[in-house]
């Protein structure tokens, strides 16, 4: 007698369905989420070949203040011109590939910066950030998929608006590691594949050039110590997901003084951390601010005994307190042996911190935590 | 007999004076009548009176020895004595407590923080700052998902060199 054919009940059934809509599911999730990082990586390229011109909204939380401005677009062959308006203010910025140039026409001068080559990793900004598409949408009368960006199980970092033909973003926002909205760009109008002169890349003949900052090139940590001439000191604790992109050399204020940048980077947020040597005039500035309460007043003795007032942050009391609390290079290698506080300024869209070390001036710049600033600072080596 | 049964069960300690009491009499009375358990009582004071005539024999030479050395050979039992497992207990919550006083006194002090000062504007006399904010910003500027059009407006602020 042949044997019975036994059907699994339906019951007995349901694991297995629901395992397969979850594999389903995983797949498609990681196709989507590879289609959104393929969609921004095409955004940057598309950005560089095409032809536009146009029209944007753009503000900006600078401080506890928000800026705003309108600007015409225009770019073409990787070169980008932006001619911003704010009320009856104008100026201009050209991106010509190797600099970014501010055009003032008031003063007819053009000041130039280094525009650093980042090198784009972008598998480390997939493994620090996960992409997917949102939805979709219409910006500047044309049809846009929206894609946003975060740190896995973090707030949002990014929401980009791609057009759908061309790829290009025509919107963006960009939000702190608070998740505070911290800057945003939209375009009101636009036009692909139009002609731009390359003229309008240029600086106008007759204006005075101002290039002091030098190249951006980038160093080696051990190159960089030669071109500087003093040993540069490195952190030892980084924030979760950052690496050592390269260091540069900054040239800054009327004597030229040199600095020491290095970068770090996740792959799409940036920490800046700048030292020099002090020189004159710099023992009159260690820590505190005349605007904050009588720094002044307040170099009472080599440590510090005057009052620091004015806004205080945790642990701000006295100045010189910080010995107590364990400064000094043996707690904090580069960090403030004399007692001298460390100085936090919330720019919105990032932090710096400056503080005076025996020998150096040091200046971190990141959008970061204040502690996981702060802790940068201390592990400076 | 049943009651034969229930006498005879007392026999050895009515032999020795070790029945006193209403048993006793009720032993006393089964006795006269009972002619074999009499007789086991014979049997039983006859060999009492045997053994003790014997009297206390000396043991062998080396038996105590080899009862010794039998004892200190055998492998100790592996149950700890409660002495020893509450003191177990009480070591290891005594390391738990002290670990976990570590944990909340010591953590703190590792890593002191300095003094911080928080601001939101940048300080007219401090050139170090803006310069950093500004190269930071131009790097940003190449960076993937940049939004120059903001980065550019953030730039002006600074006063662009």
């Amino acid at each position: 007698m042949a044997r019975a054919c036994r059907v699994p009940r339906p019951a007995a059934l349901l694991p297995l369905r629901v395992a397969a809509v979850a594999l389903v599911l995983s797949f498609t999730s990681l196709a989507s989420a590879e289609s959104a990082w393929k969609d921004i990586w095409n955004s940057g390229s598309v950005a560089k070949q095409l032809s536009v011109e146009g029209d944007l909204q753009t503000r900006a939380l600078i401080g506890q203040r928000e800026q705003s401005a309108t600007a015409a677009v225009r770019a073409a062959n990787g070169k980008l011109r932006l001619d911003y308006r704010a009320g009856r203010r104008k100026w201009s910025l050209i991106d010509d590939g190797s600099k970014l140039i501010r055009l003032s026409p008031e003063r007819r001068m053009a000041f130039a910066f280094p525009r650093p080559s980042l090198a784009t990793d972008s598998a480390l900004a997939q493994r620090n950030y996960v992409a997917r598409a949102v939805g979709e949408a219409e910006v500047a009368g044309r049809p846009v998929k929206i894609v946003e960006v975060s740190r896995p199980h973090g707030p949002i970092a990014w929401r980009v608006w791609l057009d759908r033909e061309y790829g290009f973003a025509l919107k963006r926002e960009r939000y702190n590691v608070d998740g505070r909205l911290v800057s945003g760009t939209e375009y009101t109008t636009i036009r692909f594949g139009v002609p731009v002169s390359s003229d309008v890349f240029e600086i106008p003949k007759d204006w005075k050039l101002v290039d002091e900052n030098g190249g951006g090139r980038r160093y080696r940590v051990s190159d960089l110590s030669k071109q500087v001439g003093f040993e540069v000191a490195t952190p030892r604790y980084l924030p979760q997901g950052y690496v050592l992109q390269g260091g540069y050399v900054e040239r800054r204020g009327r004597h030229g003084r040199v600095a020491a940048e290095l970068r770090y980077t996740d792959g799409l947020r940036l920490l800046s951390i700048s030292q020099r040597m002090k020189g004159e005039g710099d023992d009159d500035r260690r820590g505190g601010s005349r605007h904050r309460g009588g720094r002044g007043e307040g170099r009472g003795g080599e440590r510090g005994a005057g009052e620091r007032g004015g806004r205080r942050g945790r642990g701000g009391g006295e100045r010189g307190g910080g010995r107590e609390r364990g400064g000094g290079r043996d707690g904090w290698g580069f960090g403030p042996p004399q007692g001298e506080a460390m100085t936090v300024i919330d720019r919105g869209s990032e932090k710096a911190l400056r503080y005076f070390s025996k020998e150096r001036v040091i200046v971190i710049v990141g959008d970061l935590p204040r502690d996981e600033l702060v802790r940068v600072a201390t592990s400076l080596d | 007999m049943p009651e034969c049964d229930r006498i005879r069960k007392q026999l050895s300690y009515y032999a020795v004076g070790g029945v006193r009491g209403g048993a006793h009499a009720r032993v006393e009375r089964h006795l006269a009548s009972c002619a074999a358990c009499r007789a086991e009582l014979t049997a039983l004071e006859r060999t009492g009176a045997i053994v003790t005539s014997v009297g206390p024999v000396p043991a062998p030479p080396g038996t105590w020895e080899a009862i010794r050395d039998q004892i200190l050979d055998r492998p100790r039992q592996a149950v700890p004595r409660p002495a020893r497992r509450f003191w177990r207990v009480a070591i290891g919550v005594a390391a738990l407590l002290i670990f976990a006083l570590a944990v909340a006194f010591v953590r703190p002090f590792r890593a002191p923080q300095p003094p911080i000062a928080v601001a939101v504007e940048l300080e007219a006399d401090d050139t170090d700052t803006p310069a950093t904010i500004e190269s930071h910003l131009s790097a940003q500027w190449s960076a993937p998902l940049a939004d120059e059009a903001a980065v550019g407006l953030r730039l002006s602020e600074l006063g662009g060199s």
